[in-house]
């Protein structure tokens, strides 16, 4: 894809954003009641733990034509069934290493830890991301067809 | 140090020795061996407790009808065998029947695992109606020199794991200058060296000095590995080349039927072609103007190696199954070992070490915590 149509006129980026009831969920809704700025190009999906998110729902969004996908949950140590950010971090090492190799920018996927206190932090979290996945414009694979 | 048996009869005919002996004294209970069909026509994996059905046995030939953990798993998925059972399985089939037994596919107990040390194997298709009379004698002529045979699979070419791991016996194989003549079998474990005793196939001595012929092996492998590797990169592609390569896939998913690690009775990326209705070719249709129908090609290979690379155990099947020729074993081989690699894990290497997305250590892999 040439670089003039990655960055095409009024093309809005999207973002998904799983994330984990207990912790960042709650950060997000604690963002929005203290009217924190955010990006709007971000849809949030709550799951019960970020290790419910398996690496293929994050690439089917991918496929689906998401430009980026952020995995938020509890830091480690507080996860609210003890250990599942845990394999949540293993996974995401999993998936970053396939789309590696495969030839996929891993930086399109992002896991970040954000505890039910920290609205201001998912608020940054979400300008961050935003920008670099604006920066980097279209997802090359929204308008590959044989896939 | 471990000891070694050498009988007097060579390759095949030694095994079956070794295996007919085994039954006659009452040692196992039956064998899993490949065997020629009784017309010659191909080859299968046989369980056999007959002492004379070990005739048309070929323990040794070349060739890979299915994967052995596969058929292991399918023989012990219910129960594990109550009485000894032997198996002559490679160190890829090793390595993906303990893959199983980690996913309670199968069971390990009363097994006793004899594995060469695997020269490679020829395309499965050689397995049918084909005599290859002449290639085998060149392929045992290439391992006694230590040499990889010709018109092997291409994933055998660079596999550095060809002596076996966490098997009762070894049948050593390569670099052997008296292969036509006699078989030598170590003895791994102290079960092997019990039953051994018994067998009245001589005495058991200690393990010589490994023939050079291994150590020739051992590095024209890593030679093969890097080769491979080089040929096939995708990376800083924006997937591009990737789903060209897998573009042209059919859809038949032989692949992973006949992969040792994709047990699941039903797949994931099976039940997802189905599941894509109206709303999918729509939304598809507003974004890219066209759509392949059905959907999810490339994603279903994408989807199975973020399933199953952690543990795949680079044996090839695959790629011997695919109709339109693409490098699949190859790019899983590659793929999966950058994945292993992130967790040092080696598929099959040892039954109690856990898979790695199902363990963890609390102070690791910061580098994902962005």
């Amino acid at each position: 894809m040439t670089d003039e149509k990655k960055k095409e006129a009024g093309y809005e980026h999207k973002i998904l954003s799983f994330c984990c009831n207990w912790c960042s969920y709650a950060g997000a809704d604690l963002a929005g009641v203290s009217r924190l700025q955010m990006p709007a190009n971000f849809r949030t999906i709550r799951v019960m733990c970020s290790s419910r998110v398996n690496p293929v729902y994050v690439f089917t969004a991918l496929e689906r034509g998401a430009d980026g996908v952020i995995v938020t949950g509890c830091h480690p140590g507080d996860c609210h069934y003890a250990r599942g950010n845990y394999f949540t971090r293993r996974r995401q090492a999993l998936l970053e290493k396939v789309l590696d190799e495969i030839g996929f920018d891993r930086e399109r996927v992002m896991l970040r830890w954000i505890s039910a206190s920290e609205g201001p932090e998912f608020a940054d979290t979400m300008e961050e991301f935003d920008s670099t996945i604006r920066s980097k414009g279209k997802n090359p694979l929204s308008e590959e067809v044989f896939l | 140090m471990t000891a070694t048996i050498t009988i007097d009869k060579p390759l095949d005919e030694g095994v079956r020795t070794l295996l007919r002996t085994m039954l006659e004294k009452g040692t196992v209970r039956a064998v899993l061996t490949l065997r020629r069909l009784e017309d010659g026509g191909g080859v299968a994996h046989c369980l056999v407790t007959d002492p004379a059905a070990l005739a048309e046995a070929v323990p040794l030939i070349p060739v890979m009808p299915a994967q052995g953990g596969q058929v292991l798993s399918h023989l012990t998925q219910e129960e594990p065998f109550k009485e000894p059972v032997a198996a002559v399985v490679r160190p890829c089939e090793v390595r993906g029947f303990v893959e199983l037994i980690k996913r309670n596919q199968a069971f390990g107990d009363n097994l006793v695992l004899i594995s060469p040390e695997c020269p490679g194997v020829f395309p499965v298709q050689r397995a049918s109606g084909d005599p290859m009379d002449d290639d085998i004698d060149a392929y045992w002529r290439s391992t006694s020199e230590g040499k990889g045979a010709d018109g092997l699979r291409p994933v055998c070419t660079g596999c550095e794991l060809f002596e076996p791991v966490g098997v009762d016996m070894t049948l050593r194989l390569v670099g052997r200058s008296d292969l036509d003549k006699a078989l030598t079998v170590r003895l791994d474990t102290q079960r092997a060296e019990d039953m051994v005793k018994d067998l009245g196939l001589g005495k058991a001595k200690e393990d010589g000095k490994d023939p050079k012929g291994l150590e020739a092996l051992r590095s024209a492998r890593a030679k093969g590995r890097a080769d491979l590797r080089a040929e096939l990169d995708f990376t800083g592609e924006d997937m591009a080349e990737f789903s060209r390569t897998f573009g042209k896939c059919i859809s038949c998913h032989a692949c992973s039927k006949v992969c040792p690690i994709c047990y699941c009775q039903m797949c994931y990326f099976e039940a997802r072609a189905a599941a894509a209705g109206p709303a999918w070719w729509r939304n598809d249709l507003k974004r890219k103007g066209a759509t392949r129908a059905p959907p999810g090609t490339v994603f279903f290979h994408v989807g199975r190696l973020l399933h199953m690379s952690i543990s795949c155990v680079a044996c090839g099947m695959c790629e011997d199954v695919c109709p339109v020729d693409i490098p699949i074993a190859r790019i899983f081989k590659k793929v999966g070992e950058a994945a292993q690699e992130v967790f040092e894990y080696v598929p099959g290497r040892d039954p109690d070490e856990d898979i790695p997305i199902r363990t963890f250590v609390e102070d690791e892999l910061h580098e994902v915590e962005r």
